[in-house]
């Protein structure tokens, strides 16, 4: 067993999400200065079998991996098709079935909503504060920012106060 | 200043299939479940007094890699097709398995659309070398595309 797999038992783990990209690099640049990613993997690959939900063997795609604080885990996959070129739908800004929504934790709301407005982002919800209840029960109280990436994938951004 | 994602939550059809998928193919244990009314301030999609139930699946790790899994309980939505696709704002699930065969076998005991069953394939490493896997692509009970990859030596 890898040390990978040792650090995780034999249960599968998720690594990452990949989602589908319009424009690599404005995708690359929200993930960087909103989120604050870094690249992990950055190659071009070419499909050989009939895998992916709507793959073609000889397809050409473009896969950047962003790596946050974590070697393993929590990944985001930013994928655009090279070869055919793709013709993308418009940006939807919502949050349907199909559709994710990723959560995450910062360290400063009010700086993360900086850096998206800074970037041009589509932003649904300015900061706000909330209490929900908590997995061990009693509440936890939050500040958020609710924003969208470059394709319209929505992001709730929080932190605990 | 960096961020961590904590979780991907998902809008749900049916509940307690969902669970049974994270469960049993994915190995995830509940982690939270309960019922929140939303403020209609935040989520998209959502409006002020919507009832749901979340429920957060919990691997390995205490904090991150989770999956929400958000049922709307009233109004209850009209749910379209499952489309079982991977297209523009559709996510696709990466996870690495110790067995690929054994998870293929669990996805099978629960009637899961089976996108490609187990196959092997090579691709370039991070580090610049290759890295060979053997896979499975499964979709759960909304669509959602899992790719489930064990690393072959070599």
């Amino acid at each position: 067993m890898s040390t990978t797999l040792e650090r995780f038992g034999d249960e599968p783990f998720l690594k990452r999400t990949t989602i589908r990209v319009r424009d690599m690099e404005k995708s690359i640049a929200f993930y960087e200065r909103v989120i604050g990613m870094s690249q992990y993997y950055n190659n071009e690959i070419v499909l050989d079998r009939h895998f992916l939900p709507g793959e073609k063997p000889g397809d050409k795609i473009r896969l950047v991996i962003m790596k946050s604080k974590d070697p393993t885990i929590g990944m985001i996959g930013l994928l655009k098709w090279l070869d055919p070129p793709q013709s993308p739908p418009p940006v939807s800004y919502d949050f349907d079935f199909g559709q994710p929504v990723f959560v995450v934790q910062c360290p400063d709301a009010e700086k993360l909503y900086h850096n998206a407005r800074e970037l041009g982002c589509e932003i649904r919800s300015a900061l706000t504060e909330t209490e929900y209840p908590a997995a061990g029960g009693g509440t936890v109280k939050v500040r958020s920012v609710g924003l969208f990436d470059p394709d319209g994938h929505f992001f709730e951004c929080n932190q605990r106060l | 200043m960096t961020a961590i994602i904590k979780r991907t939550t998902l809008k749900v059809r049916d509940m307690e299939k969902s669970i049974a998928f994270y469960e049993g193919v994915m190995g995830m244990s509940k982690y939270y479940d309960n019922e929140i009314t939303l403020s209609g301030n935040l989520l998209p999609g959502g409006n002020k007094g919507d009832v749901t139930r979340l429920v957060i699946m919990q691997g390995e790790d205490p904090v991150i890699g989770m999956i929400g899994l958000l049922e709307w309980l009233d109004p209850k939505p009209d749910a379209p097709e499952i489309p079982n696709n991977f297209d523009f704002g559709n996510p696709v699930f990466v996870a690495a398995v110790e067995d690929a065969e054994v998870a293929f076998e669990k996805a099978q005991a629960l009637d899961c659309v089976i996108r490609a069953p187990l196959s092997e394939a090579e691709y370039p490493g991070a580090d610049g070398g290759v890295v060979k896997v053997r896979s499975v692509g499964v979709f759960d009970p909304d669509g959602h595309f899992f790719e489930l990859n064990q690393r072959l030596e070599g």
